[in-house]
């Protein structure tokens, strides 16, 4: 099967890309809940996998993770893996039962960061940051996956609308 | 024109992104100046795209530290307060207390801390996951910044400069585990010596660290030295002695007490990570709330002039006798708005410590 983007549809990624990455960097990174970081790249990564599968989530949540990558200090692709991972996770759960509850799609997209999150900070220990694997990694995966849950409906609407037209997504 | 993407099963794409995710990784922690340089471009065109959602975000952030923080800025601003007030009287003493320091340093050859120039930076970017402890501030290499350059407030040292771009640098701050600074913990001692000799001393051991406690370092020495002739009371003559034998008075050595503050201990202090403590391994006779200050030893990237901490607990290794540190750092590294990195060149010091330089001082010759 061949699937096509249309370069608008880039565009709209873009955008929503460096929206995100623009209020993770300012507001998000001076805001700590409890300790914990909240990571809308996480976010945005789930829900790409709860929307367009795991084969397309998985890529564009680790092109996410890519780009967040240039603009931090720690292993360059740690996020990226991480993201991809988390999205591929969660894009391969069945559709069915997600599609016909409905509090379902906000505690998938709530799982699906917060392991996207608890990955990032195993790869990070992996790979010589022992430190990555402390409290405030799972004050993180908490704050992330109630904001997740919180926002998982219009983060939705935006994904869908930056990555494909509604009659082809999952959701 | 589209782009295909191309439909295929999970495993490969799974194999294919891990691949390319650990190559990466592996290419950027073995160092990469590919990839450096392509990491500190992205981040100096993002910048204002970040610098924008500051601004617009920024009364939310006010907000939330409104909200959250109230108490304890309040509970801060009355010790801060108070302690203000006691600071008052001590400040001026301990303005005296620099130029004495300087004074000395610059007799020795030491480059006094104000000689360093120095640049104002501020903090634009937190650390964006929960490991990172790095801050990005808004000079770069273009300002000079280089890596290893410490990073200060005025309280205390920070950091120290991590990875440069052309307009932006990071600081690494003491709780990272990358950054190691050769320090001096210091202990008081009473000396009966001479200021001057306390001063050879320390300076010839101690790589010329010298932090007085009292105004009478180096100053107060000829009060029991000198002597008039006797004077008779009676006739307001002068008393020529008449013997040879009495020793004169100003062979007597000077009975000076000096109270200075000493390094006792040379570490390597280092971070373990953001919610863990700051420490110095290996030391000996260290004891709590004894001040650390950076060395400034040959094999220091920093000067050796920089307030660090105290020593905040001291844990007895097992199996030794030596103890474990744990440094109470003097800035507040959670609060951080602006930094001063000071332009220090570590291959451009000045002469090694204890080289004797010409005298110009104001210190008077021991008796």
């Amino acid at each position: 099967m061949l699937e096509t983007v249309a370069e608008s549809s880039f565009l709209r990624i873009g955008l929503v890309l460096v929206t995100a990455l623009g209020i993770q960097t300012s507001f998000l990174s001076a805001v700590r809940p409890f300790g914990g970081l909240i990571d809308l790249i996480a976010i945005l990564a789930a829900i790409c996998g709860l929307i367009a599968g795991p084969l397309r989530g998985a890529r564009a949540a680790f092109l996410f993770g890519l780009c967040f990558d240039l603009l931090i200090a720690t292993p360059f692709g740690i996020k990226a893996l991480a993201y991809g991972l988390g999205a591929f996770a969660i894009g391969s759960l069945p559709d069915e039962p997600i599609t016909n509850v409905r509090f379902l799609v906000p505690l998938t997209s709530a799982a699906g960061a917060a392991i996207a999150v608890l990955l990032e900070g195993l790869l990070a220990a992996i790979f010589g940051r022992s430190e990555a694997f402390s409290r405030d990694l799972f004050a993180s995966m908490a704050v992330t996956g109630a904001l997740a849950a919180l926002i998982a409906p219009v983060m939705k609407r935006i994904v869908r609308w930056a990555m494909m037209s509604a009659d082809r997504a999952r959701l | 024109m589209p782009f295909p993407i191309r439909g295929g099963s999970r495993g490969k794409v799974l194999f294919v992104m891990v691949l390319l995710a650990v190559t990466l990784i592996t290419i950027d922690v073995r160092g990469n100046s590919a990839v450096d340089g392509v990491r500190s471009t992205s981040r100096d065109w993002f910048s204002p795209v970040r610098d924008t959602f500051g601004k617009i975000f920024h009364p939310f952030e006010n907000v939330w530290h409104g909200v959250r923080d109230y108490d304890n800025l309040r509970r801060d601003y009355l010790v801060l307060k108070d302690e203000v007030s006691r600071n008052q009287g001590v400040s001026i003493d301990a303005e005296v207390q620099v130029r004495e320091l300087n004074d000395l340093r610059a007799q020795y050859g030491l480059l006094p801390c104000s000689a360093i120039t120095k640049m104002l930076a501020e903090v634009v970017g937190r650390p964006a996951t929960n490991y990172e402890s790095a801050l990005e501030i808004n000079r770069g290499s273009l300002d000079g910044l280089r890596q290893g350059m410490p990073a200060i407030t005025p309280a205390g040292l920070v950091g120290s400069i991590g990875k440069v771009s052309e307009h932006h640098a990071f600081v690494q701050l003491l709780f990272d585990p990358s950054v190691q600074v050769a320090v001096n913990i210091l202990g008081t001692a009473n000396l009966n010596k001479t200021p001057q000799e306390v001063l050879e001393n320390n300076t010839r051991i101690n790589g010329g660290i010298l932090v007085p406690t009292t105004t009478t370092l180096g100053l107060n020495v000829s009060t029991t030295t000198t002597t008039s002739p006797p004077v008779d009371p009676n006739t307001g003559e002068i008393v020529v002695p008449t013997t040879t034998t009495v020793a004169p008075t100003t062979t007597l050595p000077p009975t000076t007490t000096t109270t200075i503050l000493v390094p006792i201990e040379l570490g390597i202090m280092h971070g373990n990570g953001r919610d863990k403590p700051i420490t110095v391994d290996n030391v000996r006779g260290v004891k709590v709330g004894d001040p650390i200050v950076t060395s400034g030893s040959d094999a220091s990237l920093m000067p050796g002039c920089i307030p660090v901490g105290r020593v905040k607990s001291v844990a007895v290794r097992k199996g030794s006798s030596q103890l474990d540190v744990v440094v109470e750092p003097v800035a507040d590294l959670d609060r951080i708005g602006l930094v001063t990195v000071m332009l220090w060149d570590p291959e451009r010091r000045p002469p090694p410590a204890g080289t004797p330089v010409q005298t110009t001082t104001s210190i008077p010759p021991p008796s």
